[in-house]
């Protein structure tokens, strides 16, 4: 009997094994994180707000034609239409307009989705380099809120127009003079050779 | 009473291959995507422009310029300038009008983040609060030395309200 009833025992621990073995929930190492990102990073080259039903794309020009252009990303190539609405944001022309988008610009477009792909909102052309630039020198002309030259190492000058927003730093006093070693944050005015610092380093001596 | 424990072996015997698949997944390497480097790091772009190259437009190499720094008027050997933007990351859409620009570079750079001179601490991190434009906005964060050397990374971000 004693035998009998462990052997029950057994197979009762063993049928309750196999159950919690069959029904346990499977592993899941990828499932996706839970909630809203703030950040929606597109690294594949577009990206689908479907609450919102906006589209925003990443890419490069690969066709133009007369009120479209072809953005192709690493998803693949969208269509995308353009409006008297749209506006675009090109770093060396303002204002910008459809007949300055080339082939091989990179693109970030914004807009809403149609049945052939995207109508934009804003097309931003990415510059292959920045237009803002860093000169490092030492003060050969200052005019306050107006201009400032300097001489780099190597015996160029550059001369930069100043304004009443051009933030100055100066660790160890409040302006600017001649002899000074500094630095200039500039950007360069579409369009135009001209550029407006819109900060000033001034390095210790 | 032979019979039950004969059954119970038997029964043993079975359980063991109830749930192969339950049992292994334990086990299981993740797939490569789960270890690959992120997206957004591979599209960083940091670009190096030595002093000479500033006024004409000559290639540019990327990454970071040891080669290009000049030897300084101090005894201290000179720091590669390098440049690393943490966020955001590039090509992103975000529901926020202000977004802070973060990285980190050579203690004592000077880093412009649209213009606009970012705070740099001692350890070379930089952050910078900027506004966003509704729509597609270009992110230019540039950073230089002393010696006039500069690396830039420009980012996209789409501002979604």
């Amino acid at each position: 009997m004693k035998k009998f009833l462990l052997g029950i025992g057994l197979w009762v621990v063993l049928f309750v094994t196999a159950f919690a073995v069959v029904y346990a929930d499977p592993p899941t190492p990828h499932q996706p994180p839970r909630g809203k990102p703030t950040s929606s990073p597109a690294s594949n080259g577009a990206a689908v707000d479907k609450g919102s039903k906006r589209h925003a794309v990443f890419g490069t020009i690969s066709g133009l034609g007369a009120n479209t252009f072809t953005v192709s990303t690493k998803q693949g190539d969208v269509l995308v239409t353009v409006t008297d609405k749209t506006k675009y944001h090109i770093p060396t022309i303002r204002p910008g307009a459809f007949g300055n988008l080339a082939m091989g610009d990179q693109v970030a477009v914004n807009g809403t989705p149609n049945d052939s792909g995207l109508i934009a909102k804003q097309v931003a052309v990415v510059p292959g380099k920045p237009t803002i630039q860093h000169r490092v020198g030492t003060v050969s002309a200052y005019s306050p809120n107006s201009s400032l030259t300097l001489t780099d190492a190597k015996g160029g000058t550059a001369t930069f127009v100043l304004t009443k927003e051009t933030e100055i730093r100066n660790p160890k006093g409040s302006g600017v003079s001649i002899g000074d070693k500094v630095t200039v944050v500039s950007r360069r005015e579409p369009g135009s050779n001209t550029f407006t610092a819109t900060a000033i380093v001034v390095h210790p001596k | 009473m032979r019979g039950i424990l004969f059954f119970v072996s038997v029964l043993l015997v079975s359980c063991s291959g109830l749930n192969p698949v339950g049992l292994a997944t334990d086990t299981v390497v993740p797939p490569a995507s789960t270890i690959a480097p992120s997206p957004q790091a591979a599209a960083r772009t940091v670009t190096a422009i030595p002093p000479a190259e500033k006024t004409s437009p000559v290639p540019q190499a990327t990454l970071t310029s040891a080669q290009a720094l000049r030897p300084t008027e101090t005894a201290s050997p000179a720091r590669a300038l390098v440049l690393q933007v943490k966020t955001p990351a590039d090509e992103s859409i975000v529901d926020t009008p202000v977004i802070t620009v973060t990285g980190t570079t050579i203690p004592g750079a000077v880093v412009s983040v649209d213009g606009t001179l970012a705070a740099v601490d001692s350890k070379g991190e930089f952050q910078s609060a900027i506004a966003l434009e509704e729509g597609p906005n270009v992110i230019e964060v540039v950073a230089s030395d002393d010696s006039g050397n500069q690396v830039y990374s420009i980012l996209t971000v789409i501002y979604q309200p």
